[in-house]
């Protein structure tokens, strides 16, 4: 059977933007920032919001903000410790006041910024609703561009103003558990022990008594098993020799005398960074030993990473972001643009998958609100020998509308394959677009394509 | 071949000397792995998952020359952080205890460990 990889997402969204960043604007601003508006954003977001979107352009975004924003960053910052979040952040304070920096990017997430030690691989990899925060990413994006703007005497002149886009991802919903590549690759866990115990320092009782003997402070020792009677008459010995040598011969007393107590009063008075020296030292030259079983243990692990590693199941994605637009990179000067949230419902089976996904956008558009809510279906089945995929979409357009614009419209697409020989596939593809203003029949619309080659059904989500 | 970092930490643990002392060994940061626990050369378990090993009693250890020794080989596969940990707690002393060994590596990046652990 072909192995189906695809994923059902259905999109039930709610994402509730604060309007405390807005309602803090003064009115001046806001006039003068609407005017830019007009001019550079309103007419890509109108032709945008007509057409019906390709499937892939609803689904859940991985970095929301940049697709809010647009932007395709080559370069994006990826913080994981607390300094390096800070300094990243650090970007938005100029001198002592706050500044909305150009064209920056950074991804983060907030789980991972600290370290987890106790996060065993089975609590990370299984359904747990404590992995809805340590999967959420919070994504930072701004763009900087030219921007017209009114002055003071109502004249129009030349300045610039940046985007700033945040937005957050998660998964709620897990799907089945992840499985280590201990489990998915034969000889892999083996090996891992294997390893770690050929490099494990494996030091006997006699030689740890050997290795520790340099760092033993002796005079510690005599202190702790030494009587008060003992140590009295040590320190009236005045010659240092023959000081030495009692105390030596009163240790070996007592060390026959009660071995274990003696022992435990030795070892406290070990210098474990002495000792720790010595076993680093060890330690490294049995990792340079192991050398080709490490490499071994690199080849197991680049087996398992080209296996198909994602969940099955039921599995839910959702995110939100936002978007302002800020004169001369001024936080005064600010203003919304956009906001979106989006989110997925996938079933991911053997033989065959499915995804409803949902989006809900709007953007202001000469100081106006226009929105549009997208759903999308797609449902695949995949066997040997044949594929079939169904792919719907719809969008309703909210808000003030043209007389001759369509609230309503959609896409259906219905795509097959059959293999014809080994490596040639028949494919079809039947579909119907209603576009903006033009309603039409599915028979009408009908578009039969016919093709030899590869499989056009791609399973993958 | 990913880099290796290697690291020894070596601590004490005063037991109490009625108890049993157990260890459990943990790669953490969601990381894959596994350890191995020893008393002296002995071997006594290792496994890839977090487990509870008994290793004996408080006083017996204390007074003996053997110490455990739990090492780990910590392989990163998480693109959300290229930390390497092993986390050992210890019960049966006079204080629970938690010894941390963890590096920061590049990605895909090895790390083997060996946290020495003497009873007193």
């Amino acid at each position: 059977m072909r192995a189906v990889s695809a994923s059902l997402a259905v999109t039930l969204s709610a994402w509730a933007i604060p309007s405390a960043l807005a309602q803090d604007v003064s009115d001046d601003e806001k006039v003068a920032t609407a005017k830019v508006e007009a001019v550079s954003v309103g007419a890509d977001v109108s032709q945008e919001a007509r057409a019906v979107p390709d499937f892939d352009k609803i689904r859940t975004p991985s970095s929301p903000a940049f697709t809010l924003l647009g932007v395709s960053p080559t370069q994006i910052e990826r913080p994981n410790t607390p300094k390096q979040l800070v300094i990243a952040l650090g970007t938005f304070v100029s001198k002592d006041d706050l500044t909305i920096p150009r064209n920056l990017a950074l991804e983060f997430s907030p789980y991972w910024i600290w370290s987890h030690p106790d996060l065993s691989l089975a609590d990370y990899g299984g359904t747990d609703w404590r992995n809805i925060y340590r999967n959420l990413t919070i994504s930072v994006a701004t763009a900087t561009g030219p921007q017209a703007k009114t002055d003071a005497a109502g004249a129009t002149v030349e300045g610039s103003s940046t985007d700033l886009a945040i937005g957050a991802r998660t998964q709620i919903i897990q799907g089945n558990r992840r499985r280590p590549c201990a489990e998915r690759v034969d000889g892999l866990a083996r090996k891992l022990l294997e390893v770690a115990n050929q490099t494990s320092l494996s030091l006997s009782a006699e030689e740890t008594r050997r290795l520790e003997e340099p760092f033993v402070d002796w005079d510690a020792v005599a202190k702790t098993v030494l009587t008060d009677a003992e140590k009295a008459h040590l320190e009236s010995v005045r010659n240092l020799v023959e000081k030495g040598r009692e105390r030596e011969q009163l240790l070996e007393a007592h060390r026959k005398a009660d071995p274990g107590a003696f022992n435990r009063a030795r070892k406290a008075a070990v210098d474990n960074e002495g000792l720790k020296s010595v076993l680093d030292a060890r330690k490294k030259q049995l990792v340079v030993e192991a050398k080709q079983e490490i490499a071994q243990l690199d080849g197991l692990f680049a087996t398992c990473a080209e296996l198909e590693a994602a969940r099955g199941g039921f599995l839910m994605d959702i995110a939100g972001a936002s978007a302002g637009r800020f004169g001369e990179g001024r936080v005064a000067a600010r203003d919304w643009l956009s906001w979106a949230a989006w989110t997925n419902l996938a079933y991911e089976g053997e033989g065959a998958s499915g995804v409803l996904m949902a989006r809900y956008r709007r953007d202001k558009v000469a100081g106006a609100w226009l929105g549009h809510l997208d759903l999308g279906l797609r449902g695949i089945v995949a066997r040997q020998k044949y594929a079939l995929s169904l792919e719907a979409i719809g969008r309703a357009r909210v808000g003030d509308l043209g007389a001759d614009e369509d609230r309503l419209s959609y896409r259906l697409a219905l795509a097959g394959e059959y293999m014809v020989s080994d490596g040639s596939w028949l494919s079809v593809t039947f579909g119907k677009d209603s576009g903006a203003g033009q309603p039409s029949s599915l028979f009408t619309l009908a578009n039969l394509k016919w093709g030899f080659g590869s499989p056009i059904v791609k399973p993958a989500f | 071949m990913a880099k290796t970092i290697t690291e020894t930490k070596v601590v004490n643990y005063y037991v109490r000397d009625e108890a049993e002392v157990i260890a459990r060994a943990t790669i953490g940061e969601g990381q894959e792995g596994a350890w191995t626990m020893r008393l002296g050369d002995e071997f006594l378990k290792g496994g890839t998952e977090p487990e509870d090993v008994p290793i004996g009693n408080g006083k017996t250890l204390a007074e003996g020359d053997a110490h455990l020794e739990v090492s780990a080989m910590v392989k990163d596969i998480r693109p959300e952080t290229d930390r390497l940990s092993l986390l050992v707690e210890l019960k049966g002393g006079k204080v629970g205890s938690q010894e941390k060994i963890s590096n920061e590596g590049d990605p895909g990046a090895n790390a083997s460990y060996s946290l020495i652990v003497r009873f007193l």
